[in-house]
């Protein structure tokens, strides 16, 4: 990919008509613009950046002698058929959109929405780096990624303040393949650096820890101390998935299982009776308030999940690898609540397990937390402790309209006042309720051909997204727009591969990775 | 089933961690008691999976007492294999076990065989039976996890026989809900062993989790704090014997020791008087059940009037010593009282009157931190002068933290590493 040099101060077009919702410039001859190029117009003593968003052609000659001159060069016709001046006369026009409005206030360029338009005639040249001087790095910063005019990359990062980003939700989303797995592997190797996020991550596909030479979360400097690796087949060093089923509660399944109200009262009757060993006592006992039938449908459903075989004896046993029923795995939940408060990424491998089982897990984990944060804030002490986040693939499973309610969802509507935020990923957006897709205040747009998911983006976004729909359809692989409420225009970003991210950071020698203890053995 | 390998499993035997001279000849009673049944079940070797010793170098009395009852064993022709556990390891000095290891009492198994990057831990094989073992150490902290994380796997992974793997560290699996302690994960244990001989929990655990059979036994015997405690109130104590059989098959056998009759005594002191509990304790003491056992008082709740202090346990301590209790174990740190117990002091200066407080609540100060327990008012003086500095122009919350941590941990004497 192009690097876009910084001798920009060439000229590639001219604004010679249009409005303040869409300049129209006349390009250049052979700068051959595409959509989505960012475009500066340096007016007076502010300067504007617009986007393409359409190109169009245009001439200023009779339409009828155009079409004649066509149909002689395909017909082989001998007339000299060349127009005077075609450089002059025959034309590329361009339709940009502006984003932003920047001027020098203080000594400072400083940016905001665009309350004008430029001088008439003004030049337009190409972006650099340079007119981004104005985005401020955050303390916390994440980075996404570089900033994109088009196809070709800034040398230019754009950062995102994590504790905002993450608080008011996250929204990744794009069609099979365009790279947001790699975006979120991206972004939690960010989150890593601080010891301020607390991310709680269902990794379905099991391809953010890397293994052997596979590069992966693992590498980072301070892996050891800042990420939790969790699977059914840990590597050493590494915890295995344990659940003792004690650490579940009703809620956790309701939800996730869409049990019947007859069956939910009765897990919660059963949790009354028994306390936290209800599971044991659903699979144990009856209860004269409980008909036989529900009882016997949930017993069907506990065994499924938590693969509860009967014994000889009519007793049950869980021949689970994950949950337990025996004294394994008690602590695990604790475990993994208490290393999200202290700001590590949680790393669970999905891959082995079913996806109720890691939705499960997924809930009774984030009960926990909700329920640790709900007491920071009553007593005040939300300000001192991490924001968290939870990393859900797939999100509309537990998001989609008509999902009984459960902690994925309370969490996109209050959770943003405790501290947990959610961060989606999906490729449908468009089962999402839109009261939720509203109340997500950073949406990270993909590649998406598909313009009725595009749509509902578009719709839904911080910004007016409406010129962007065929540049979101043509955006390559680890190309996104992101549309946030914590920025002022809709931002063009390219992330890299997570592959080059850590060799970048390996070769600028982060002091982390020569750290190398030696340690006396006894 | 034909037995092949018999052995004994024990571990944190703690010896020499009471100072009460009664329970100090139980103690002995008791180790003595566990041998013994080893040679009645014909065991042919014992592993004491650490923290055989309180510490590393513990009264020579006791050490002396143990000599004679580890003599009397490996004088049949016996081996016992060991580990450094928690407590009887010094990384400055040498510990009592290097010293019983050079007199040919027990073998320490799992040193580093070579030096390097890698730990590749020295494997013994026991020439009686032919069973493989090795192990790692356990070490104050945890510290043990970096020989753990650079165990050479592969090295191990070839071993042949009944292979044992001796450790003294917790593991994350089966800690329990309600505990908080430094553990780490079973999957740093090598794969491939047979058993998995661990010591430092103090309960019974015999499960296998990811295909590894991993035990502890706990404490032989406890003389001392919450396992008395739970040791009183019905937790059993002793050690494993384990039969190996041709085909590999375990038989594991749990051996409990019963070294003194106990009697577990519960006060509730919520909602009454300092008084009114001490009347209650009076009556404990005219009791005529409790001569000849380990008496446990655990006094709980919140004292409606009085401070806690004005709870008369010396005179309950002298009433069953006098009714000939073997020994008495008060509990009451989960006494509290609704009065206001602090800043009673006077003084001229700020100064006095914080050195005043900081004496008066030093009784306070419990843990094995010796410079907490023994130079505490000192200590909180140079911390609280540490925590008036007030953040600096232009310094930036972060590292403010930063420097207040690394200030504090230096006060406290909490070095990194
Ligand atoms: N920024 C990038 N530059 C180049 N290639 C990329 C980039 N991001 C991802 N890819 C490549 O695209 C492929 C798909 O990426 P990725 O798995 O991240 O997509 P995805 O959107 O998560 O797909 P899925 O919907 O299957 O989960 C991978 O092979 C990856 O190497
Ligand atoms: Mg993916
Ligand atoms: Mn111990």
């Amino acid at each position: 990919m192009a690097e876009l040099g910084s001798n920009t101060k060439e000229a590639v077009g001219q604004i010679v008509e249009g409005s303040n919702e869409c300049l129209v410039m006349r390009e250049k001859k052979g700068v051959d613009l595409e959509l989505g190029d960012l475009i500066a117009v340096d007016s007076g003593n502010k300067k504007f950046i617009t986007m393409v968003s359409a190109l169009e052609y245009g001439s200023n000659i009779d339409v009828e002698r155009i079409y004649r001159s066509a149909g002689t060069e395909l017909e082989k016709q001998h007339y000299d058929v060349a127009f005077l001046d075609p450089d002059i006369n025959l034309f590329r026009k361009v339709l940009t959109k502006i984003l932003l409005e920047v001027k020098v206030e203080g000594g400072k360029l400083k940016a905001r929405s665009p309350r004008s338009i430029p001088e008439f005639m003004s030049k337009a040249r190409m972006v650099d780096e340079g007119d981004f001087s104005f985005l401020e790095t955050p303390e916390d910063k994440i980075t996404i990624g570089k900033l994109r005019s088009g196809s070709k990359r800034l040398k230019c990062d754009y950062c995102m303040d994590g504790s905002k980003m993450l608080s008011h939700h996250v929204l990744i989303s794009a069609q099979t393949g365009r790279g947001k797995s790699n975006l979120v592997k991206v972004m939690l190797w960010e989150a890593m650096k601080h010891e301020r996020f607390g991310v709680l991550v269902l990794d379905v596909h099991n391809e953010y820890h890397g293994s052997g030479n596979q590069a992966g979360l693992k590498d980072h400097p301070k892996a050891r101390d800042r990420l939790v690796y969790y699977s059914k087949d840990p590597p050493p060093g590494q915890r295995a998935l344990k659940i003792n089923l004690r650490s579940i509660d009703p809620q956790d399944i309701v939800g996730v299982l869409n049990l019947s109200e007859a069956q939910s009262e009765a897990a919660y009757l059963f949790r009354n009776k028994f306390g936290r060993d209800w599971i044991k006592g659903i699979m144990g006992n009856g209860d004269d308030k409980v008909s036989p039938s529900t009882l016997r449908a949930l017993r069907r459903k506990f065994e499924n999940l938590f693969r509860m075989v009967e014994q000889a004896d009519g007793s049950y046993s869980c021949n689970s690898d994950v949950f337990s029923m025996e004294a394994v795995g008690e602590s695990t939940v604790r475990d993994m609540a208490d290393d999200l408060e202290k700001g590590k990424v949680v790393l669970i491998d999905g891959s082995s397990i079913s996806d109720d089982t890691g939705l499960v897990i997924m809930s009774a984990i984030l009960e926990d937390v909700f329920r640790r944060y709900e007491g920071y804030k009553t007593r005040g002490e939300l300000d001192v402790v991490p924001q968290l986040a939870v990393v859900l693939e797939e999100a509309p499973r537990v998001l989609a309209e008509g999902t009984t309610s459960n902690i994925f969802s309370r969490i996109a509507r209050e959770g943003r006042k405790f501290k947990i935020g959610l961060v989606a990923i999906t490729q449908l957006v468009s089962v999402i309720p839109i009261d939720i897709l509203a109340n997500i205040g950073t949406k990270i747009i993909m590649g998406n051909e598909m313009a009725f998911e595009r749509q509902k983006l578009i719709d839904s976004a911080a910004q007016d997204l409406s010129a962007y729909g065929q540049i979101i359809a043509g955006l390559d692989k680890g190309e996104s727009i992101v549309s946030s409420i914590f920025s002022q225009f809709p931002v063009p970003v390219y992330t890299p591969l997570f592959d080059e991210v850590v060799r970048d950071e390996k070769e600028l020698g982060g002091t982390g990775y020569q750290e190398r203890r030696t340690t006396k053995f006894y | 089933m034909a037995i092949k390998i018999k052995f004994a499993h024990m571990a944190d035997i703690h010896i020499g961690a009471t100072s009460d001279p009664n329970m100090k000849g139980l103690e002995l009673q008791t180790l003595e008691g566990a041998f013994n049944r080893c040679l009645r079940e014909g065991v042919d070797f014992v592993i004491i999976a650490g923290d055989i010793f309180h510490v590393n170098i513990p009264d020579l009395e006791v050490v002396k007492g143990a000599v004679e009852i580890f003599k009397r064993f490996v004088d049949t022709g016996r081996k016992i294999y060991v580990v450094y556990g928690s407590h009887d390891f010094s990384p400055n000095t040498a510990s009592i076990v290097d010293i019983i290891e050079a007199a040919g009492l027990v073998k320490r198994v799992g040193k580093p065989s070579a030096a390097g990057e890698r730990l590749m831990p020295e494997v013994v094989k026991d020439e009686r039976t032919g069973a493989t073992l090795t192990g790692i150490s356990g070490r104050r902290g945890l510290r043990e996890r970096d020989a753990f994380e650079a165990l050479d796997r592969e090295g191990l992974s070839h071993l042949k026989g009944f292979r044992i793997f001796v450790f003294h560290t917790s593991l994350d699996e089966i800690k329990r809900e309600d505990e908080k302690y430094d553990s780490m994960p079973l999957s740093l244990l090598p794969d491939g062993f047979d058993y998995y001989a661990g010591g430092h929990i103090h309960r019974i655990i015999d499960k296998v989790i990811d295909g590894k059979r991993v035990v502890y036994p706990g404490p032989l015997f406890t003389g001392w704090g919450g396992d008395l405690e739970d040791t009183v109130a019905g937790e059993r104590r002793g050690f494993f014997v384990v039969e190996v059989g041709e085909g590999g098959g375990l038989g594991v056998e749990f051996i409990a020791m019963r070294p003194f009759e106990g009697e577990l005594i519960r006060i509730n002191a919520d909602g009454r008087s300092a008084s009114d509990v001490n009347s209650e304790l009076a009556a404990v003491t005219r009791r005529h059940d409790l001569g000849g056992k380990v008496v446990v008082i655990k006094v709980c709740g919140e004292l409606s009037s009085g401070k806690t202090s004005d709870v008369d346990f010396a005179a309950v301590r002298k009433g069953l010593a006098d009714a000939g209790a073997i020994y008495v174990h008060l509990s009451r740190n989960q006494l509290r009282t609704k009065e206001f117990e602090a800043a009673t002091i006077k003084g001229e200066t700020n100064a006095q009157i914080e050195e005043g407080i900081f004496s008066e609540m030093s009784g306070a100060v419990k843990g094995t931190n010796e410079r907490l327990t023994k130079s505490c008012t000192e200590v909180a003086r140079l911390l609280l002068a540490q925590l008036r500095s007030q953040k600096l122009e232009g310094e930036t919350q972060r590292d403010y933290d930063a420097r207040m941590m690394a200030a504090a941990k230096t006060v406290l004497g909490i070095a990194e590493g």
